[in-house]
């Protein structure tokens, strides 16, 4: 939670809203679970959220496809992003070990270098994970031209960009779960 | 088949009001394959806020065995290309080989040539991952254009040109609907690409891979696999006996693998297929050359292929020359009106044959309802109404119908299932007249009307049962041709005629079929095309003796219906031969076309006007305004006319649709018509079964 509200500080947009959100949210991380919030701040709380989930699309972690999850969350399935977004991370750390091991054999099998990397391109571009899907992009072009170094330093970017959303995501979450479930932040216009 | 019931009860009222219902794509049964847990999840859910109904599947695999465990409980099929343990793409050419549902593929990988191999290998979509909920509102399209394609296709090969410029017209259409949709970049770029690939295919060029198995190229496949024997026959070896330039090794294993399943779908007649199937096969042969150059009918040609003695051949190209311009009408009108249709009349198709089979009626259905439901009814009896023409004309040309979706099956399984259904649509219809008249042939009608539900997806279904069907035919007939064969099937489907057969002696097929093709030849008008209903129904009588023994109680109640719809084919037949041969609207058909407009087909008869089958349709509905030309006629028109307004209604009440050829009047008319025949009249006997039995 240190961790993001640095984060927060260091790159929310509007640097009033920043302070004041870092503090909402340091008060939060302090008393959670007991603390019950006063509407007001449930109110900050939700102005926080969107301003952070704006802040992933300006930043281009998320593209459009997450919209299109979070239009998707109804009812029936209230949290429906956050398991998806779950399930992905859960599932494609699979993907990074083996793609990790197939590179550190030689010679480098590039078929199966840019088939486990076309399952992990196919779940982060399902879930929105611009940057992520780009990196793999581009680590597939490596594949394909069988250029060992570059497939080994992209899937370094991969891995960052990967690990950067996860974190970012985690936050974002947390933060929603926070201001609850009447959370019904207003959703920016599509990129 | 739980699943399968409960969703087809309600596709009656989603289809009820005209093709497409506020709540069509609602229901529709999705199978989602893909092995990334998270695509399937969102798929998943994306789907199901379509309100389609989605069953998910990581493994190709065992999408394969639930697919093939309920061949219809799916309308579509989504699947990921690269999957661990099977790939996408052989998924796809397996589904295409064994269910025909229309698959739609999906990736991350936008490269072309993976979206050309998804077109070539038969996918009616490919969609770029991440998925947009767009493209899965608008999947239905696929099932619809998947059936229009199927009636397309068929219609093409019979050189309507209306007919084409219609199906032109409906791409364009989906097309521009799906390019709206799809308003982001790449789900842009992969609609042209799909539109690219259809294109080519349209021309043929680029399909090299999915040849289209003529029924001359399917002979000779049939040829070279019966010389080799179907255990031996390998795909390089049965190339080089057919020699055919173009034809890859490729092609020939789809085929055969396609045909095997179709031997293993005849269940155990596998031997005797080769047999069999050539004589299917003549007939389709039969019914383009009739096409292509109708006036003339290729008896030569058939000689030829030396694979039935020349009487067979020609009664079959009697028969085809009718079957061609009914199947050409009643696709148009199936269109029009549901998009199910023609799967409906599949439904109906299998149920009914399942009757005959059985010989015990409803209760045999396997897995169908018994019970009826009157909301079911209406679906199906409005198709029923609008396939009225065309059950006229299948009964007259009931014989060829039958064989020809067999060979279809075989050969072009697509295209075939389109024609199938029309022809089963026919013999739906004598099913429900039946009903209404008797009570007890009321389990008849139900099973075919819970058949109904089932039916979205089931081309397979009926495929099955025209398997059984040839089956029996064998069987039964035994010593008589193959190309005889199929014929009687079709004729029992039709009505049961069959029953009416026992009285009747069982002339030599041969022989009725000769004076037919004589006839044909010579002139190739209403007297010709009159004899050919007739022979028809003989040909039945002594191939279906067991099931007619079966029947016999209510023998009677089946004749008459049986009768009275043959004649009204008769005179379809000769209105139908009459355009066929002109090409120009016959006088009838002028009318028919007129009055089609003023019951409301209008859609269908107005595109359709010049088709032939626009024609047949013509006949009837025509026929009611220009009674005072054809006395005769005049009376069942009026019938008909009845159906045609009700049409739009779809109420229950016009169910009871049969009970028109009750009439007396009708039934009169129809006995004149059949005196006006001539001779073959007196070999019928109708007189004395249609005073006697109707109860109307």
């Amino acid at each position: 939670m240190q961790a993001i509200a640095i984060w927060m500080a260091n790159n929310t947009p509007r640097s009033k809203s920043s302070q004041f959100s870092c503090a909402t949210l340091v008060s939060g991380m302090v008393t959670w679970g007991s603390y019950t919030y006063s509407s007001m701040e449930m109110s900050q709380l939700r102005r926080q959220v969107a301003v952070l989930r704006q802040s992933l699309f300006d930043q281009g972690y998320l593209d459009e496809q997450f919209v299109q999850l979070e239009e998707l969350e109804d009812n029936d399935n209230p949290n429906f992003v956050e398991e998806v977004v779950t399930l992905f991370f859960r599932d494609s750390a699979r993907l990074i070990v083996n793609i990790e091991q197939a590179l550190e054999c030689s010679p480098l099998d590039f078929n199966k270098l840019d088939n486990n990397m076309h399952q992990f391109k196919g779940s982060a571009s399902s879930i929105g994970a611009k940057k992520v899907k780009n990196e793999s992009t581009q680590f597939r072009e490596y594949c394909r031209a069988e250029n060992g170094e570059g497939c080994k330093m992209s899937f370094q970017q991969v891995k960052k960009e990967y690990v950067a959303l996860r974190k970012k995501l985690e936050t974002y979450f947390q933060l929603v779960r926070q201001a609850g479930p009447e959370e019904t932040a207003s959703r920016p216009a599509r990129n | 088949m739980d699943r399968c019931m409960s969703t087809a009860s309600s596709t009656p009222i989603r289809k009820v009001s005209d093709g497409v219902s506020d709540q069509f794509p609602a229901g529709l049964r999705v199978l989602v394959v893909d092995d990334d847990p998270t695509c399937l999840k969102i798929l998943e859910k994306m789907l199901r806020n379509c309100l389609y109904e989605v069953t998910t599947c990581s493994q190709a695999e065992v999408a394969l065995s639930m697919l093939r465990e309920s061949r219809t409980g799916f309308d579509i099929v989504l699947s990921d290309v690269h999957m661990p343990d099977m790939n996408g793409f052989k998924l796809l050419e397996q589904i295409g080989l064994e269910m025909d549902l229309p698959v739609i593929m999906m990736s991350a990988d936008d490269g072309k040539d993976v979206v050309m191999k998804g077109v070539t290998h038969g996918a009616c979509d490919y969609l770029i991952k991440p998925v947009r909920i767009e493209a899965i509102k608008n999947l239905w399209q696929h099932v619809v254009r998947k059936r229009r394609n199927e009636l397309k296709e068929f219609e093409q090969s019979g050189s309507v040109e209306d007919g084409d410029r219609l199906q032109k017209a409906s791409d364009e259409l989906d097309y521009s609907s799906s390019v709206n949709e799809g308003s982001w970049k790449s789900s842009k770029k992969r609609k042209d690409d799909e539109d690219e690939g259809e294109e080519r295919d349209d021309t043929s060029a680029l399909k090299k891979p999915r040849v289209v198995w003529s029924v001359e190229l399917h002979q000779q496949f049939v040829a070279a696999v019966n010389q080799l024997g179907i255990d031996k026959a390998v795909p390089k070896k049965i190339l080089e006996l057919m020699n055919v330039p173009g034809l890859t090794r490729e092609n020939v294993a789809s085929h055969l693998q396609k045909y095997r399943l179709y031997l293993r779908r005849l269940s155990g007649v596998s031997q005797h297929q080769g047999g069999v199937n050539t004589p299917f096969m003549s007939p389709q042969e039969a019914s383009f050359r009739s096409i292509s150059s109708f006036d003339g009918l290729d008896i030569q040609a058939f000689a030829a292929s030396g694979q039935l003695p020349p009487q067979s051949l020609a009664s079959l190209q009697a028969g085809l020359g009718r079957t061609t311009t009914s199947t050409g009408v009643a696709m148009p009108i199936v269109d029009q009106r549901n998009i199910f249709s023609s799967e409906i009349s599949k439904l109906r198709f299998g149920s009914v044959q399942q009757l005959s089979n059985s010989g015990k009626q409803v209760s045999l259905l396997p897995g169908l309802p018994t019970s009826m439901e009157p909301k079911q009814l209406p679906h199906p009896h409005q198709s029923v109404q609008s396939f009225g023409s065309i059950g006229l004309q299948a009964s007259e040309g009931t014989s060829t119908f039958l064989n020809m979706p067999t060979s279809l099956r075989t050969t072009l399984s697509t295209q075939m299932h389109g024609v199938h259904g029309n022809r089963s649509s026919p013999s739906m219809m004598q099913m429900s007249q039946t009903q209404s008249r008797n009570q007890s042939l009321n389990e008849m009608v139900g099973g075919h009307a819970s058949g109904i539900p089932s039916t979205i997806g089931q081309q397979i279904f009926s495929n099955e049962c025209s398997g059984q069907v040839l089956d029996r035919d064998r069987t039964t007939i035994n010593g008589r041709s193959a190309a005889c064969n199929p014929v009687s099937q079709v004729s029992s489907v039709v009505d049961f005629s069959m029953n009416h057969m026992t009285e009747l002696p069982g002339n030599g097929f041969p022989l009725a079929s000769a004076t037919e093709v004589s006839n044909l030849t010579s002139r190739g008008m209403f007297q010709e095309g009159r004899k050919m209903g007739l022979k028809g129904s003989r040909g039945f009588a002594p191939s279906y003796d067991i099931f007619n023994e079966l029947h016999q109680p209510k023998t009677q109640d089946w004749e008459l219906q049986n009768v009275g719809l043959n004649f009204e084919a008769s005179q379809h037949l000769n209105s139908i031969i009459q355009s066929n041969t002109n090409h120009a609207p016959s006088i009838m058909g002028g009318q028919g076309f007129s009055s089609s407009l003023k019951n409301g087909q209008n859609i269908n008869m107005l595109v359709y006007g010049n088709a032939v089958v626009s024609a047949g349709e013509a006949n009837e509905h025509g026929n009611t305004e220009n009674s005072a030309q054809r006395p005769n006629i005049h009376l069942v028109n009026t019938s008909f006319r009845v159906k045609s307004e009700e049409i739009p209604d779809l109420s229950c009440e016009k169910l009871l649709i049969p009970d028109h050829f009750g009439q007396d009047d009708l039934m009169s008319a129809l006995l004149k018509q059949q005196q006006g025949v001539g001779p073959v009249e007196s070999e019928y006997n109708f007189d004395g079964y249609t005073m006697d039995n109707i109860s109307v």
